[in-house]
């Protein structure tokens, strides 16, 4: 529909999302999934200390477990949070610094890893003898793992920390292995980026107004079209979660949305739909971007899926 | 309905048509014979002295999945560049390196091309490989599934598991991840790197598991042969892109021990090491090889020059690469115990060296192999080029002119280091229909492609006959897809959905028992939720599933 209509695509989520895609299309990175870290990783750094709280089930799946196919008995597997304590999980082992220094933690050990001289006594609160500690760590780790989620990085060009994360990780793997982990995948902004990109060619943010598609990481973002008022209407999508509701705007709004939510001002239509994996069947990518999970039909819903909503309203169009 | 194209000169290689004139039938989407006079054509074609060939089938092209889609998010200024516009059947989108699954379509289409098989399809990735196929307007698709860097088969192989479990093992997976064939890519060396190893030679054993890449690759080809799968292994082989790598490549040419190998994108493998620069043509002993061993297959993966991104299983071999990236950008990936892939976005310079060598090598192998039902026209889009170049590659092939005023224009030191001018060979049509249709549909076993036999489906393609080949294989006058016009003078006419072509190899279901734990345990999704039925497929954009026969019929 929107490239019928000559509309710009995007989610809810791609602030944060555009942090991972700014730095892969601007260097790159080394990344694994969730199967490698688990029988693999001997060593994992956790930015931000909210992983537990936003991914509830990422220590129980992928960092307590120590079975695994390649050792006979259990693994060793150090786990070091760094960012903020308060909201790390007690038993921890946490490197207590504040989010907005990240990109300076990650600055000094790049040089450690190098084998640079570093003027500095103590970088981001944290002691030098702590960092050097770290990245002894992690020059012998043999699989080691640093795990972000982009939406801890909320914060003026929080690319850059993830892109001095990833340039750490590229140095390491001189000599050892080491990968990134990005996490997300919540309300399928990962879903949704896949289809857009390989459909497309461009990833979210991308606009089909003048007849090809253009994308703008910076005057398409969903804020910014409605700050300007660049937005004729809004159409907000969000089938999975009944709290996710549109931004505040004077722009006119359509919601297509889960029959459960709750507006505090009323859009101009609101069409209620059903939900994926409950009223019928669907896919949707894991946070890794690799996995793409089948989601089954279990009940029958008068509603529409978004699809058929959609298809009709592009056929009346 | 019924469609007559009248007149034409049939490149027929599979049913001895070498430029025979006659008309061609067309009813319920297959090629009829001649209902006689009685039947009056719904539509009428005139094709005479008009060239016509079955639909071009393209049997190594990535296409979709995984590392497709990287490459697609790694390069946004490279689609800025190709933008598609959008009309009133097409959707816009973008092209060239990595294009858009619906650019990739209309372009195939356009160029007369009606099938296109992904030759790395990555177990636990089928299921987005398949989407993004799905997406992938009007043509069929088949994949390759990925398997010898799993640590699955790798532990099966460790533990000494007899043949026959891991022919069940095999046959399973081309079930449950709906492929074709069964391809592997640097055996062992994709895992070997996830320890650390940097490279894995065909006689060194991997870490871990103690396996060879040459008792991978037995075991793989033997399964394939044991389950009757009409593709060979499918054989991306140890040491992509080092020099000296030749060796390598018959070495493993001698250690399938005369089982049915495929051997792909061999350009990429037939490197020597002699002159001041330690980099040389190995094509001529490559070829050689090819030609005395009738078990031996192989596409060439030809580079042409300019902007592209080279995407692959091999993370290893990509790591290595990366210091070559241009632009200055590359992802690596260890996926799930069962693979990885590499994106190294790559520009090949007609005054460097090594691409100019590497470029006259993907010739002098195509120029050098006597036989064009084994050799197969590739670019390993888009590896050593976007498939869009194939119409030039064909004119290089088929123009020994123009290929000669190519290689005047390259780096000097590599045409004298190549044997290319003095090679007078040129590929005729019915080679060319050989090599990019009857060959292709012969080597997957696709009974009814590739041809136009009564009862073959009537993917057809029809073309001006040009003096310039390039020209000529650009712009067909007439697609057809299954019996429907598709592309008209090189611009798409109708957007169809294609079929998914796949193998059912017998297997004996208790194998999921031996698997299920391993699942359980170490892979991050059930064995009940790997699977993709045919129902998915088409809710994906598949317009069927199509079982294609082993040479064993399939137990239920
Ligand atoms: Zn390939």
């Amino acid at each position: 529909m929107a490239n019928r209509i000559g509309a710009i695509v995007d989610h809810m989520n791609s602030t944060a999302l555009s942090r991972n895609l700014l730095v892969l299309q601007d260097s790159g990175w080394i990344v694994t999934t969730f199967a490698e870290v688990r029988s693999r990783a001997d060593f994992v750094l956790i930015v931000g200390t909210e992983t537990n709280s936003r991914f509830p089930r990422f220590a129980e799946r992928l960092i307590d477990p120590l079975d695994s196919p390649f050792s006979d008995g259990p693994m060793q597997r150090s786990v070091v949070y760094l960012g903020a304590r308060p909201k790390a999980p007690a038993d921890a082992r946490v490197l207590d610094c504040p989010t907005n220094k990240l990109g300076e933690v990650f600055g000094a050990l790049r040089c450690l890893v190098a084998n640079r001289p570093l003027q500095a006594v103590r970088v981001a609160g944290l002691d030098m003898e702590i960092l050097n500690g770290l990245a002894d760590e992690m020059r012998k780790a043999k699989y080691g793992v640093v795990a972000w989620a982009a939406a801890d990085l909320d914060q003026p060009h929080g690319e850059l920390i993830v892109q001095s994360i990833c340039g750490l990780v590229s140095d390491l793997n001189e000599t050892t292995r080491f990968a990134g982990l990005p996490l997300g995948g919540n309300d399928a902004d990962v879903t949704a980026n896949q289809v857009t990109l390989w459909q497309t060619g461009l990833p979210l943010r991308t606009g089909f107004g003048r007849g090809v598609p253009e994308y703008d990481a910076y005057h398409f973002g969903t804020d910014r079209l409605l700050a300007g008022r660049n937005a004729d209407v809004l159409l907000w999508i969000s089938a999975f979660d009944p709290l996710r509701l549109p931004p505040e705007t004077d722009v006119p709004t359509i919601v297509l949305g889960s029959p459960a939510m709750r507006f505090t001002k009323a859009p101009a239509v609101f069409i209620p739909v059903a939900t994926p994996g409950l009223h019928h069947a669907g896919h949707f990518f894991r946070s890794d971007g690799v996995m793409a999970i089948r989601l089954r039909k279990l009940a029958d819903s008068p509603l529409p899926s978004v699809a058929e909503a959609l298809t009709a309203i592009e056929q009346a169009l | 309905m019924l469609i007559r194209l009248k007149g034409g000169r049939i490149y027929d290689p599979a049913n001895g048509a070498n430029g025979t004139v006659r008309d061609i039938y067309i009813r319920d989407g297959r090629i009829v014979a001649d209902p006689g006079d009685s039947a009056r054509p719904d539509q009428d074609y005139d094709v005479s002295g008009k060239v016509v060939m079955a639909g071009a089938i393209d049997m190594h092209t990535h296409i979709g999945g995984g590392k497709v889609n990287i490459a697609r998010a790694l390069l946004p200024e490279d689609h800025r560049a190709d933008l598609l516009a959008r009309t009133e059947l097409t959707r816009a989108c973008c092209g060239h390196a990595a294009p858009s699954t619906l650019a990739t379509g209309y372009r195939y289409a356009e160029m007369g091309y009606t099938a296109c098989f992904e030759p790395a399809l990555l177990p636990t990735n089928a299921r987005q490989a398949h989407m993004e196929m799905g997406d992938v307007p009007i043509v069929d698709k088949g994949g390759y599934a990925l398997l010898g860097n799993d640590d699955l088969l790798l532990s099966l192989m460790r533990e000494g598991a007899d043949q026959k479990l891991i022919n069940d093992y095999v046959a399973w997976t081309l079930d449950v991840t709906q492929c074709i064939g069964i391809k592997v890519v640097n055996p062992g060396g994709i895992n070997a790197f996830k320890f650390n190893a940097r490279k894995l030679d065909l006689d060194e054993t991997s870490p871990r598991y103690g396996i060879t890449p040459r008792a991978i690759l037995l075991t793989l080809a033997q399964a394939i042969e044991d389950l009757g799968v009409p593709h060979p292994l499918h054989v991306h082989g140890c040491n992509l892109g080092v020099p000296g790598n030749v060796d390598t490549t018959l070495e493993t040419i001698s250690g399938i021990e005369g089982l049915p190998m495929h051997l792909t994108h061999i350009q990429f493998h037939s490197y020597g090491t002699e002159g001041d620069r330690k980099f040389s043509s190995g094509a001529a002993r490559i070829a050689e090889a090819i030609n005395r061993n009738p078990n031996i297959s192989a596409d060439v993966g030809q580079i042409l020059f300019g902007q592209t991104v080279t995407a692959s299983g091999d993370n290893m071999s990509q790591h290595r690469n990366r210091k070559f990236a241009s632009p200055n950008k590359w992802v690596v990936m260890d996926i799930e115990c069962d693979a990885g892939c590499g994106v190294v976005p790559f520009r090949y310079r007609d005054q460097n060296f090594v691409n100019a060598l590497q470029w006259a090598i993907g010739l002098e192998i195509f120029l050098s192999v006597d036989d064009p039902w084994r050799i197969f026209l590739t670019t390993d889009h888009p590896n050593g080029a976007p498939f869009t170049t194939y119409p030039h590659l064909i004119r290089l092939l088929m123009d020994k002119t123009f290929r000669n005023e190519q290689l005047a224009r390259l780096n000097p030191d590599a045409a004298a280091a190549s044997t290319l001018g003095s090679i007078t060979r040129e590929y005729t049509l019915n080679e060319m229909a050989i090599m990019t249709r009857a060959g292709p549909a012969k080597i997957l076993g696709l009974a009814d492609r590739g041809h136009l036999g009564i009862g073959a489906g009537a993917d057809i393609t029809v073309y001006t006959d040009h003096e310039d080949r390039e020209a000529m294989f650009r712009t067909p006058d007439y697609v057809f897809k299954d019996g429907e016009l598709v592309a008209k003078d090189g611009r798409i006419v109708k957007v169809t959905l294609g079929a998914t072509h796949v193998v059912k190899p017998a297997y004996d279901r208790g194998i999921e028992d031996r698997l299920r734990p391993f699942f359980a345990r170490y892979r991050s999704t059930r064995l009940e939720n790997f699977a993709i039925d045919e129902e998915e497929l088409c809710e994906c954009g598949s317009s069927r599933l199509t079982v294609h026969q082993c040479r064993h019929a399939r137990v239920a």
